[in-house]
This record gives structure tokens, C-alpha cells and sequence, in this order.
């Protein structure tokens, strides 16, 4: 395949939600699914093809093209290119792999929807936005791509867009992205003013060849951009959104709110770490960012009693991880993170969906137990995502948080190490709830009904992943991972370097404590009486009911001010005012009620008249 | 044959007139087929400049002029610049729109109505088209009358209010216009020895500092209250609820870019240091107007009134953007002039369909409508998209050159404007919310259909404007980027102005225009 041809990777999905999308109104679900299907199907071979490719190239093989001039601006020059380094290939495999097998397991998840076709071409819009963003050579481009992918999650949360609930998430979900966006806009800005250019190479180039820019502005230049990065990736405070978005389809949340799109702002992150490799007071930054949402998800996770939102929290709280990964200086840690959570996250999802659907419906996990019983297949596979999860010894969530756990004490110390491996036995500890559905006694009435062979298949393919994706991770203990060596994008060593031997004790404390947290929490909650959620880690620490104190009431008494008294009073106030005010002067008060606005045109016009003669007047001494 | 041989820009304000008298002639059924086929052709003939139009090349380009009360120094005198070259067949669209959404929902006075339309393009394109101060001002206000009666006649109950407002508003700013006119053609006198109202004459004049000032005000008063900056915008809202559907197209469309357009053709280049001692106020005007108008909008519950208080809230960045006087500032302006006029046009052409099926335009009675009318729900979003600036859709390039003029002015003044980004996406999807999802609330639940094949025809073209110029917009940048650079170069104050102007600017010849010194090849 010739390198130039990456374009073909957007360009598959745009054509089948074109293809659905204009003509599939005269077609059967089967041939839009079929459409939708293929259309992510052959990204995928193509991608693979490249991947072949690169790995038997050289080793910094990069496929780019620039497809057409967008926009210039003085020396500035923005073109509509792509570029699939290393880097992007890994995001492309999440993207397409995670999505091919989400597409396939919706064929028959959303079968008898109304919004069959609409669905489809939503989700085939969203893997081209999301290729777009990935391969962007960019900023610009990669703001196309960031933008777009918000508004699929926008059209697919509020995809029931009857249900209020729905819409106002999805609505939520755009403004609080588009508040990051703001920054990611400005950092755009700010980089193409101070640099002159947004093109990632070039950036990379420039910064290499030394301080020609004052730190200060490199450091804005990053913490802007990961202002956008903590609006898409749901980090603290601007991860509300992600919980309520659970209102959208499972699908969707497996693949835009677990595997993908989230994780654009760690993927941004690493592209601009030759930026932020200039900028190591923005470092300390993110790495806390990311610690405070582990924690704070972690613990909200553990208070919430539906199902999805759960694993919602569960993500916000995973991102965060790979946050801290990120704040240490490990770009391949975090993207490796981002890797296995994508398998793993998703698997969780998928499998989730499944429960839900065989229940009718149902995501209370107080309603929810013995499921291993009824659904043997969809357990076995839940579990192996959540065991991921936990990070248990040697699966795939294992080796990624591992590692990055161990970048923080190496970098920010024990106080941090700490505070991460908390988090760290709070996700055990939620784990342990959500594996409490499928173990114990039943509690809900009836028969949950089996799903098919295209709902298991995608299942356990993940299942499978979610239990190998450690291995690119290895060898254990080293900076010099296959991941990391795939990427070529090694770690800094840190300022001071602690034993190894230090290493494995503190691995092999964190899985013991793991391991003897979950187990008895598992106790705990298989009980037939569970512990009741605390109130305040149900609804997130407040913080939704905070946000809508300190910026909602306000804005919206402030809008309703603006409207009603400023606009109506005060400023027309005016205008009619200074109407009834010619009119008096000119003793026209005749019929106050009905000749108002004609007697002030009459008094306009003579005055018109008098005003243009002074001018005439004046204006001949000239 | 070349051009020179066809008055092109002649031909363009005389179609639709010509047609204005062929539908009075024709009985009320053949007048709207007479009004659409002369839409039409004025459209076809708007596009061809676009196709003739050398790049690159500065100066004004098609240039007519035939001298019409020489005593006084008016003339006939019409060209084109990237600045212009856009609005027009943005003006021809929009107009064949106009009289396409009044096919079925106009009933009486139809040829009168149809008249009316047909003049008001008229005096349009003559706007964009005049270089001469007289004849600018003959289309200024002889727009205003068949507008005047588009919203008094046609409009909904409170209409003469709205009607009366919107002329007096605009005639009370336009008075200051004439009056700024006459001294700048006696400027012309003392300087030329001959009054002019040449506007290419006008730019090489040296307006002296102490007229520059209040002659600055007086033009731009009468261009504020257009465009409308804040706070002379409430006759906006009032005009919009009356209007007819057609006539809040073309207001939004095409009558608000005027007031742009006259401070790039006139404040700029004609009072240098006054709109550099103005600018920060005009600017802090534009920044309320950009946060003002979004917070005003969110609290409407008529969908008629948001999109109006969205003008002024987009045009007041627009404003901000071109008073950077930098390159990005100038290129965003005058690209979202025409992406607003899209994006609103469209917008005002969705609310009149809605209206024609729920006869009503309340956000708490409309909802649902995605369900019923999935391909009208389909346009309204992606129209929603542009006018909320997704990048691929034509508003982020406007919002994109113009944050970067803004930026490359003041950071901070980059910042402020930004704030547009999360503003506009709070009530655009507020009001998507109330209008095509959640569950239908208004008591006309049946008796509609989803969009016709003449809707279709409508708005198709825009949405598929609205992607060619989000995607590629270097066609059209390249196009109007000699425009923005003489706006700079002849509004740069202080000693350039005093010495021999600037390259691009043409020293004339007396009585000789300018434009007719580049032979044609």
C-alpha cells in the first residue's frame, strides 16, 4: 500500500456514514449495519496492512501526506495533512480494533431501534473524527478531529433525545468540552503566534534547536492545551460530564466514553511532549490533576449504585492514572495505560450492555446477583476485564498501572506513591461491587435471556486481549519496555534514581494488598445485605450540585437580568425615551396614545433638515 | 467580447428592477414564477464576477463610471474588490431564497410583496456595488422603503411598531451619514478644487485631524446601528419577530453586513487616526456586545428573538475582529460576514419552516421535532453547527481568523473574544434542545410533514456553501486578502499618511477615477 494513502483510514468510515447517511433511508438494517460494518472493517485491514508495513521498515518509518492548503496567514501555514507515526499507530489500532468489534457487537445491541440507520452513521462519523484527530499533523487538524468527535458523543449521548435526561447530557457533555476547548483553543492560538507555525514536526524541530522562545510562554502554551486535554478527558473539575453521558447507548459508552475519545487528551499530551519536555513546571501540573481525579473518581465510583456510572467513574479515575503516568515524564507508560484500559474498559462496557439487556433493562447493581449462573459466557468475560481492572497479577491493568505507580515515587516521592496506590485499593474496592452482581445469591425475579453469538463474539476477543495486553509491557521493573521501544519515545530518568530492589518490594506490596482488598470486599458485598453507598461519594463529592450554585443560578439570573431589565428597560428604555423626549420638544403632544411614533418621524425629519443645513452651511468655509 | 463591453455591475441592479416592473405587469399567479425566474438569473449574474474577478490583483475591478451631476461631482461609478466580491452572490442566494420560503406562505398583496423584494435586492447589491458617495446613500435608503413595507405589510400583529422602529433607527443614523457626506465632498473642494463624492477620490484626500473625529462619529453611527453594535441594537429584535420569514433572511443576511461593510469602505480609509483613537472604545463595545448578546439570547423564549440577540452577539466579534487592523482580523471579518449571513439566513429560513408547521415559535411549546421531521432536523443541525463554529463548517473559519487577529492585537483581548466559543455553544444547543429533542410540547401535533422538495432546493446549496468554505477556505481568503491588505495600507495612521500613499494606493489623475487606469487584459 503506498504511503501516501493513510487518507484511506478516515476515509472509509466518512463514506459509509455518507453512504447510510443519504442513501440508506431505502435500505434494510441488515445493509446499513452490513455498510457500517464493512466500512470500519476495511479501515482496519488497511491499517494493519500499514502496521505490517512499519514494523518491517526502518525503524522511524512515518507515512504523511498533506492533502491541500487550509488557510494562511501572513508567513503562518495551515494545511489539512496527516501523519501516522508510531505514536498514531497505536491510537489507530485502539481506535479501529476496539471499534470494529464495537460496530459488530451493536448489529445486534441496537437492533429494533428507531434510530437504527441514525446510530450507525453516528458511529461511523465518530471513528473517522476520532482518525482525524489522531492522524492530524497538526493542531489545527487535530482540533478538527477533537471538535468532531464531541459532537458524535453530543448526537450519541442524547441519541434517546426524548428522554430529558438524555439531551440535557449530551448538552452538557458539548459546553463543559467546548469550556476545554476554550484553552485548546487559545494554546493553539498562543503556539501559532509565538512559533509560526501549528504544525507538530516543525514545533518539534523548533524546540529542539534550543530557547528561542521564553520559557514562560512554552509553559502557557502547555497548560492551555492541557486545559482542552482535561475537558476531553474528563479530568477534575471538568470531568462532570462524563458520568451523566452514561444516558447515551452501551456501545456508545464502550467506545467513545471508555476506549477512545476520552483518551484524546493523553494522546495530545504525548504529541506535544516535545513541548512539554521544554516546560517541566507544567509537569508537576498534570501529574497532580491526574492524581486528585484517580482518587476522587476512585472513591465516587465506590458510592454509585447503577451499574454504568460506575464504570463511568471507574474511567475518569483510570484517565487520571494515565495523567500521572504523563506528569512523570512516561509518554510510553501513559499511552500504554491508555492501550490496556481501551481493551479492558471497553470489554467492561460491552459486557455490561449484555447484562443489562438480558435483565430488561435493568442497572442497579443492588438488583443485581448470581449472574455466573444464568450467564456463564458474558461473566467469565466481565470478570477477566474486571480482574484487568483491579490489577491483578499478571493481567494486562497489572503491568500498565505498575508502572506507573513506580514513576511516582520515583518522581514525586512517597507522599504521592501513597496517594496513588490508595487509589489504587479503591478501584479493588469498587471492583469488588461490581463483581458482587455475578457471584452470591440472585435478586432479581425472572430469567435473564442469553445473548447471541454476534454480542459473545466481540466479548470474548476483548476478554482474550484484556487478559495478553500485558505483554508488550514487559520486561517488568525497566523503562525499556517492547511498548516503549515500539514508540521510540523514552523516559527521562528521574533526578534521583531509587534501588531497584525498592521496585519489586513495593510491586509486590501493592499486589498483595490489591489482591487481599478485593478479596474482602468481595465478602462484604456478596453478603445478601451490602453495605448502604455513602451519600456524599453517590453524588460525586457535590460537586454537580456546587457547579450549579457557583455557575449555572448565577449565569442564568444574570442572563434572565440582562433580558428582561437592561434589554427592555433600560437600553430601549432609552430609545423610547429620547422618541417621547423630540416629541415633546417639538410640542407635538397632541394624541400621546396613537400618534407617538409619527410625530417623532415628523420631528426627526425637520431636524434632519435643520442639521443638514447648518452642515451645508458650516461646511462651505472649509 | 470582453467585459468592458457588458456593464456588468449595471446589469446586476438593473435585472432585478427590470424585473420589479415585469411582475406588476403579470397577474398574481405568473408574478411569483417572474419574481423567481428574475431571482434567479440576478443570482446567476452575481455569480459571474466571482469567476472573472483577477486574483490578486488590488484595486477595484469591473469598474463603471459616467458622470451624472457633474457640478457637484456624483457620478455613476460602480466596482468591485475582495471586499465586495462575496456579499454579492451571498445578496443573489439569499434573495432567490427569500422568494422561494414565500412561494406558499405569503397570500395577499403577492405582487406587491414580490415588488417589494425585487427593489429591495436592487438597492442592495447597489450598496456593495457603489463607489460614489451619492449613489451609496440612493441605495442606502431606497433599501429601506421596500424593507419598511417587507416588515409593515407582511409582518406579524405588532408590525408597525417594529416597522417604524426599524426606519427611524436607521434613518436617524443614516442622517449623520449624509451630513458626513456633504463635508467630506467639501474636503474634496478645498483640496481638488472640484466637490467630489468620489469615494476612490475621497481615500487620497488628507482629512484634517481636527474633522477627523466627528466626521469618524457621524459615519459611524449610521453604520453602528446596521451592523447592530451594542447598545443601538433593539430595534433588531423587535424587526425580526415582525418580519416575514423572507424579510428576517435578508435582514440578518445580507442588511446587517452593511454596517461592516461601510466601516471597512469608509471609516477605515477615510479617518485613519480617528479609528485609531477609537478603536479601543468601539472594540469594548464589540466585546460587551459578544458576551451581552449570547447571555440575552440564552434567556429568549422566542426562537426569533434568539436568533437576533445571536447577531449581535457574532457581529460584535466580527466588529472586534476587523478594528485589530491586522491581516487575520480583516480576512476573518469579511469571511464570517458571509458565514453569518449563511448561517442566520439559514437559520431565520429553518425558524419560518418550523413556524409554517407548529405556528409557533415558543421554546416551551415547540420539541420533538427530530422524530417527525428527521430531514429538517438534519439542516437545523448542521446549521446550528456552523453558527456555533465546528471546525470543517464555515463559521470556524471566520471564528478562527478572527480570534487570531485578536490575538496577534492583545492576548487578552484574544481571550475575551474566545469566550464566544463556550457563549454561542450555550444557547445554540439550548435552543436545539427545546426544538428538535425531548418530547413535543405545542398543541399542533399533526397535519405537517417533514421538509418539501422547494425547502430542500433551499437549503441544500447553503449547507453544501457551508462545508466548501469550512474546508477549503483558501479560495476564498486568497481571493479577498488584497482587499484586507490596501484596507491596512491606506488606514495606517499617522506620518504614512503624509507622505506619498502606499503602494497599492493610486494617486488620480483629476476627474479621472479610480480603477480605469488598469487596462483590462
Amino acid at each position: 500500500m503506498p504511503p501516501e494513502s493513510i487518507w484511506i483510514l478516515p476515509a472509509l468510515p466518512a463514506l459509509g456514514a455518507l453512504a447510510n447517511g443519504l442513501l440508506g433511508a431505502a435500505w434494510r438494517d441488515r445493509t446499513v449495519a452490513a455498510v457500517a460494518v464493512g466500512a470500519v472493517g476495511l479501515a482496519l485491514a488497511a491499517a494493519l496492512a500499514l502496521m505490517a508495513e512499519m514494523l518491517t521498515g526502518a525503524d522511524d518509518r512515518i507515512f504523511s501526506v498533506t492533502l491541500w492548503r487550509w488557510l494562511t496567514d501572513g508567513t503562518l501555514r495551515i494545511e489539512a495533512g496527516l501523519v501516522l507515526d508510531r505514536l498514531a499507530m497505536v491510537m489507530v489500532m485502539v481506535v479501529l480494533f476496539v471499534g470494529f468489534l464495537i460496530h459488530l457487537y451493536s448489529v445486534d445491541y441496537m437492533r429494533g431501534d428507531a434510530g437504527y440507520r441514525r446510530f450507525f452513521v453516528c458511529l461511523n462519523l465518530f471513528v473517522f473524527f476520532m482518525l482525524v484527530l489522531v492522524l492530524g499533523d497538526n493542531l489545527v487538524v487535530t482540533f478538527v478531529g477533537w471538535e468532531g468527535v464531541g459532537l458524535c458523543s453530543y448526537l450519541l449521548i442524547g441519541f434517546w433525545y426524548e428522554k430529558t435526561p438524555a439531551s440535557d447530557a449530551g448538552r452538557k457533555a458539548f459546553i463543559v468540552n467546548r469550556i476545554g476547548d476554550f484553552g485548546f483553543l487559545l494554546g493553539i492560538l498562543l503556539a501559532a503566534v509565538t512559533f509560526g507555525t501549528v504544525h507538530y514536526g516543525e514545533l518539534a524541530r523548533l524546540l529542539a534547536a534550543g530557547p528561542t522562545v521564553p520559557g514562560d510562554v512554552v509553559a502557557a502554551v502547555a497548560l492551555l492545551l492541557f486545559m482542552g486535554a482535561m475537558g476531553k478527558s474528563a479530568q477534575f473539575p471538568l470531568h462532570v460530564w462524563l458520568p451523566d453521558a452514561m444516558e447515551g447507548p452501551m456501545p456508545v459508552s464502550a467506545l467513545i466514553h471508555a476506549a477512545t475519545m476520552v483518551n484524546a487528551g493523553v494522546y495530545l499530551m504525548c504529541r506535544m511532549a516535545p513541548l512539554l519536555e521544554r516546560a517541566p513546571a507544567v509537569l508537576p501540573v498534570i501529574a497532580a490533576v491526574g492524581l486528585l481525579t484517580a482518587l476522587y473518581a476512585a472513591l465516587s465510583a465506590l458510592g454509585q449504585r447503577d451499574i454504568k456510572r460506575v464504570l463511568a467513574y471507574s474511567t475518569v479515575s483510570q484517565i487520571g492514572y494515565m495523567f500521572v503516568a504523563l506528569g512523570c515524564g512516561l509518554w510510553a507508560a501513559g499511552m500504554f495505560h491508555l492501550l490496556t484500559h481501551g481493551i479492558f474498559k471497553g470489554l467492561l462496557f460491552l459486557a455490561a450492555g449484555a447484562v443489562i439487556h438480558a435483565l430488561d433493562g435493568e442497572q442497579d447493581l443492588s438488583r443485581m446477583g448470581g449472574l455466573v449462573k444464568d450467564l456463564p459466557a458474558v461473566s467469565v468475560t466481565f470478570i477477566a476485564g474486571l480482574l484487568a481492572l483491579a490489577g491483578i497479577f499478571p493481567l494486562s491493568g497489572f503491568v500498565s498501572k505498575d508502572a506507573i505507580l513506580w514513576g511516582g515515587f520515583e518522581h514525586y516521592g512517597v507522599f504521592f506513591w501513597l496517594a496513588a496506590f490508595g487509589g489504587a485499593l479503591a478501584t479493588a474496592l469498587y471492583s469488588a461491587k461490581l463483581l458482587s452482581a455475578f457471584l452470591g445469591p440472585r435478586r432479581a425475579d425472572g430469567r435473564p435471556h442469553r445473548p447471541g453469538p454476534v454480542i459473545v463474539a466481540p466479548l470474548t476477543v476483548l476478554a482474550v486481549f484484556a487478559l495478553l495486553a500485558g505483554i508488550p509491557g514487559l520486561p517488568l521493573f525497566t523503562r525499556d519496555t517492547f511498548f516503549a521501544r515500539f514508540l521510540g519515545m523514552p523516559a527521562a530518568a528521574p533526578a534521583t534514581a531509587a534501588s531497584h530492589s525498592l521496585e519489586v518490594a513495593l510491586t509486590v506490596l501493592q499486589s498483595m494488598a490489591v489482591l487481599a482488598v478485593l478479596a474482602g470486599a468481595i465478602r462484604i458485598f456478596a453478603r445478601a445485605r451490602r453495605p448502604a453507598d455513602p451519600a456524599v461519594l453517590a453524588s460525586g463529592f457535590g460537586i454537580d450540585r456546587l457547579n450549579d450554585w457557583l455557575f449555572v443560578r448565577p449565569l442564568k439570573a444574570v442572563a434572565r437580568f440582562f433580558a428582561a431589565v437592561v434589554d427592555a428597560r433600560v437600553i430601549d428604555g432609552a430609545v423610547n425615551g429620547l422618541g417621547g423626549l423630540s416629541m415633546a420638544l417639538g410640542r407635538l403632544t397632541a394624541g400621546l396614545q396613537t400618534g407617538q411614533l409619527r410625530h417623532y418621524a415628523v420631528s426627526l425629519i425637520a431636524g434632519a433638515f435643520a442639521l443638514i443645513a447648518l452642515t451645508v452651511f458650516f461646511a462651505g468655509g472649509l | 467580447m470582453t467585459t468592458n463591453d457588458v456593464p456588468l455591475l449595471s446589469v446586476l441592479i438593473a435585472l432585478p428592477l427590470a424585473g420589479s416592473v415585469l411582475v406588476l405587469a403579470m397577474d398574481e399567479r405568473r408574478a411569483r414564477a417572474v419574481a423567481l425566474a428574475t431571482a434567479l438569473a440576478t443570482f446567476l449574474a452575481t455569480l459571474a464576477p466571482l469567476f472573472l474577478f483577477r486574483e490578486g490583483e488590488p484595486g477595484f475591478q469591473f469598474v463603471e463610471y459616467r458622470p451624472w451631476v457633474g457640478s457637484l461631482g456624483i457620478a455613476w461609478h460602480l466596482g468591485i474588490d475582495g471586499l465586495s466580491l462575496f456579499l454579492l452572490p451571498l445578496t443573489g442566494f439569499l434573495s432567490l431564497a427569500a422568494v422561494l420560503v414565500s412561494w406558499e406562505s405569503v397570500g395577499r398583496k403577492v405582487k406587491a410583496y414580490f415588488v417589494s423584494f425585487l427593489v429591495l435586492e436592487a438597492g442592495m447589491l447597489g450598496v456593495f456595488l457603489a463607489l460614489d458617495a451619492i449613489l451609496f446613500y440612493v441605495f442606502w435608503e431606497a433599501m429601506l422603503i421596500p424593507m419598511f413595507l417587507i416588515i409593515g405589510i407582511w409582518g406579524s400583529d405588532n408590525r408597525r411598531y417594529a416597522a417604524v422602529k426599524f426606519i427611524l433607527y436607521t434613518v436617524a443614523g443614516s442622517l449623520f451619514l449624509l451630513v458626513g457626506f456633504i463635508v467630506m465632498a467639501f474636503l474634496a473642494q478645498a483640496q481638488g478644487g472640484a466637490p467630489s463624492f468620489d469615494l476612490t477620490r475621497w481615500t487620497a484626500l488628507r482629512v484634517p485631524a481636527s474633522h477627523q473625529r466627528w466626521l469618524f462619529a457621524c459615519f459611524f453611527v449610521a453604520f453602528a446601528v446596521k451592523v447592530p453594535l451594542f447598545p443601538l441594537h433593539t430595534w433588531l429584535p423587535d424587526a425580526h419577530v415582525e418580519a416575514p420569514t423572507a424579510g428576517s433572511v435578508l435582514l440578518a443576511g445580507v442588511l446587517l453586513k452593511m454596517g461592516v461593510y461601510g466601516i471597512l469602505r469608509f471609516c477605515f480609509p477615510l479617518f485613519p487616526e480617528a479609528t485609531a483613537f477609537f478603536t479601543p472604545a468601539v472594540m469594548a463595545l464589540g466585546i460587551v456586545g459578544v458576551v451581552y448578546g449570547a447571555l440575552v439570547a440564552f434567556a429568549q423564549k422566542d426562537l426569533k428573538r434568539l436568533v437576533a440577540y445571536s447577531s449581535v452577539s457574532h457581529m460584535g466579534l466580527i466588529v472586534v475582529g476587523v478594528f485589530c487592523m491586522n491581516l487575520a482580523g480583516l480576512k476573518g471579518g469579511i469571511v464570517q460576514m458571509l458565514n453569518h449571513g449563511l448561517s442566520t439566513g439559514a437559520l431565520f429560513i429553518l425558524v419560518g419552516a418550523l413556524y409554517e408547521r407548529k405556528k409557533t415559535r415558543d421554546l416551551d411549546r415547540l420539541g420533538g421535532l427530530a422524530g417527525r421531521t428527521p430531514v429538517l432536523a438534519t439542516f437545523f443541525v448542521i446549521t446550528m453547527l456552523s453558527s456555533v463554529g465546528l471546525p470543517g463548517l464555515n463559521g470556524f473559519v471566520g471564528e478562527f481568523l478572527l480570534l487570531l487577529g485578536s490575538f496577534r492585537y492583545a492576548w487578552w483581548l484574544g481571550a475575551l473574544a474566545a469566550t464566544s466559543v463556550v457563549l454561542g455553544a450555550l444557547y445554540l444547543l439550548w435552543m436545539t434542545q427545546r426544538v428538535l429533542f425531548e418530547t413535543d410540547r405545542s398543541p399542533e401535533r399533526s397535519g405537517f410533514g417533514d421538509f418539501s422538495l422547494r425547502e430542500k432546493i433551499v437549503m441544500t446549496p447553503i449547507v453544501l456553501a457551508m462545508f466548501f468554505i469550512g474546508l477549503f477556505p483558501a479560495g476564498l481568503t486568497d481571493r479577498l486578502e488584497p482587499a484586507a491588505r490596501q484596507i491596512i495600507a491606506v488606514s495606517a495612521p499617522g506620518p504614512a499618511r503624509e507622505g506619498p500613499p502606499a503602494a497599492d494606493v493610486h494617486i488620480l489623475a483629476e476627474g479621472e477615477p479610480h480603477g480605469l487606469q488598469h487596462p483590462r487584459r
